[in-house]
């Protein structure tokens, strides 16, 4: 018989009403005083929870007014699930989560500390048996303590491991089945990750089961040449949507005709909130596009 | 365990900038070359989204020693004290310790200081809230209630005493106008607060400082202004004013509670 531990979550989740299935945009500091004051037409905000771990301040002031008014996402990037998940941070989590009530929670495949030291960055995981372990308890923890499940963000990365068990897409796949979490489908990171690493983007988003897709990120990236020549695709979060991306979402939503929280990022050279909401409202039309081409006459 | 030791290897790697046979194992056969440029991104992620936090809560530090001074800074205390939890805006507690001991920033004596004010205006900045008490709070009371009030200050309060005049250093980095060339080498304090949005300093006296120390302390307010003025005359500091200094502790809106 399956184990039966991750039943839990499935009953958790019906509290939580999912995210709206229209677009949203990251929350920045630079823009909290234009969102309050104009209360955009745009579907709902992620911020980082990390940058709210904190008792007070203007931060939080800020957020709780964007809440009254909108859905939120917290989108982690600090858990680690790829080592060691502390119960101080999942602590913290949680006092976010009873305070803001978020629509959704999500982190990332990766780890972050090793040995006790946090290292600021989404580092790369084989995808081994023992990774998928790793990963998998971790995920029961997280969303245990939580007591919700969340969605798991696959990663961008700029290596490859010479020996895995498991295809990215299966090993997403597999998780969530696995753990009943869900699926945050970066669609910039398949991208990056795949020119980076020599894999076909088209066939990777093929693989994926879009019944776990539970959230879509798009974001800007830069290029960068090697020593040797060979380009690489560095997931900077810095600029607009690249035209690759944009087709990418284009087949996914035209082959699965499904709509999905879509989320513009944008994490360095933050420009105006105009911008963004441009953004946004770009991946709007290019969903209902798509869901049109294939929509039975 | 293999994962544990990839991981280990990785680490020492963002640490130290070699790759260990194990991890170059571990990784598809690239070039030697292409291994170390795409383990680089790593790298320099790392260290650039850490000097950049620490680069934003310490500006006037960055200002003062300028930007590849600043770097080299950063990184040396990114080696010897990494974040230990994964909120960054936690991150930078031990660097003004760490500037006061980096051999290099020695002819700077007040460096350590400059960073402790500004890490105490980040940590101001994300305090819990409280509201300060108003005028009437005050007023309303007697004044013998007044003179054995025992005050609770806003959480988001600090004092700071320096052997330098870190205050001025900060006024002159933040005005962007250029400076006299002055003396430095004189002590200032510096009360930090955020009593509603935006931080707050102000440059206190040391018979100030000494007034708002005992009241922290809990001594009640006649003692505390005794006191004071007993500096103040063994100074021989003509400024300070009991009413003054009483009137700047409800202005600046330290206090919270009244017992």
């Amino acid at each position: 018989m399956e184990p039966t531990h991750w039943a839990p979550h499935l009953v958790m989740q019906a509290k939580h009403p999912a995210l709206p299935s229209t677009s949203g945009i990251s929350l920045k500091a630079q823009h909290y005083q234009q969102i309050i004051e104009t209360l955009p037409d745009i579907g709902w905000f992620e911020v980082h929870p990390e940058n709210y771990m904190c008792e007070g301040g203007p931060p939080h002031r800020y957020l709780t007014k964007i809440r009254e008014n909108y859905p939120l996402s917290l989108h982690g990037v600090g858990m680690s699930l790829g080592s060691d998940i502390s119960e101080q941070h999942l602590k913290a989590l949680s006092v976010l989560i009873e305070r803001y009530q978020p629509q959704q929670v999500s982190e990332h495949i990766a780890w972050s500390q090793h040995g006790g030291a946090f290292f600021n960055d989404l580092l790369p995981l084989p995808y081994s048996k023992e990774s998928f372990s790793c990963v998998s308890d971790n995920i029961d923890k997280a969303q245990n303590y939580l007591k919700r499940s969340i969605l798991v963000e696959n990663p961008s990365s700029y290596v490859g491991f010479s020996e895995n068990d498991f295809s990215e897409p299966d090993f997403l796949n597999t998780l969530c089945k696995k753990t009943s979490c869900g699926l945050l489908l970066d669609i910039n990171n398949v991208f990056v990750s795949g020119s980076n690493n020599g894999i076909d983007p088209y066939r990777y988003l093929d693989e994926i089961n879009p019944d776990y897709v539970g959230e879509i990120h798009l974001a800007g990236h830069s290029i960068v040449t090697l020593a040797n020549g060979t380009p690489m695709r560095i997931d900077d979060h810095g600029s607009a949507v690249k035209k690759e991306v944009w087709q990418l979402l284009s087949y996914f939503i035209e082959k699965h005709q499904q709509r999905f929280p879509c989320l513009i990022e944008w994490d360095s050279d933050i420009p105006e909130l105009q911008t963004l909401l441009g953004e946004a409202h770009k991946a709007s039309k290019r969903i209902k596009l798509a869901l049109e081409k294939n929509a039975p006459r | 365990m293999r994962l544990d030791k990839t991981q280990s290897s990785f680490a020492r790697f963002l640490k130290n900038g070699s790759c260990s046979f194990e991890l170059e194992k571990a990784l598809k056969d690239y070039p030697r070359e292409e291994l170390d440029d795409r383990l680089n991104i790593y790298r320099n992620n790392v260290f650039h989204s850490m000097t950049e936090v620490l680069q934003d809560t310490f500006s006037s530090v960055a200002s003062v020693v300028g930007d590849d001074f600043f770097e080299a800074l950063a990184t040396a205390f990114i080696k010897s004290s990494p974040p230990s939890q994964p909120a960054m805006i936690h991150f930078g507690e031990n660097f003004p310790n760490f500037i006061e001991n980096f051999e290099h920033s020695r002819q700077l004596p007040y460096l350590a200081d400059l960073a402790r004010l500004e890490w105490a205006e980040h940590s101001a900045y994300y305090k819990a809230e409280a509201q300060a008490l108003p005028l009437e709070s005050f007023t309303s009371l007697s004044n013998t209630e007044l003179a054995n009030a025992i005050f609770t200050f806003h959480p988001s309060f600090h004092l700071l005493r320096s052997s330098y005049a870190i205050f001025s250093i900060t006024e002159m980095l933040r005005s962007e106008e250029i400076a006299e060339t002055t003396n430095y080498q004189h002590s200032e304090n510096v009360l930090i607060i955020r009593p509603e949005s935006v931080v707050k300093r102000y440059k206190l006296s040391n018979a100030l400082s000494h007034f708002f120390e005992l009241l922290v302390s809990r001594v009640d307010l006649e003692t505390a202004l005794d006191e004071a003025q007993l500096v103040a005359n063994t100074l021989k500091d003509e400024s300070f004013n009991p009413s003054e200094a009483v009137a700047f502790l409800i202005n600046s809106q330290s206090v919270i509670a009244v017992a």
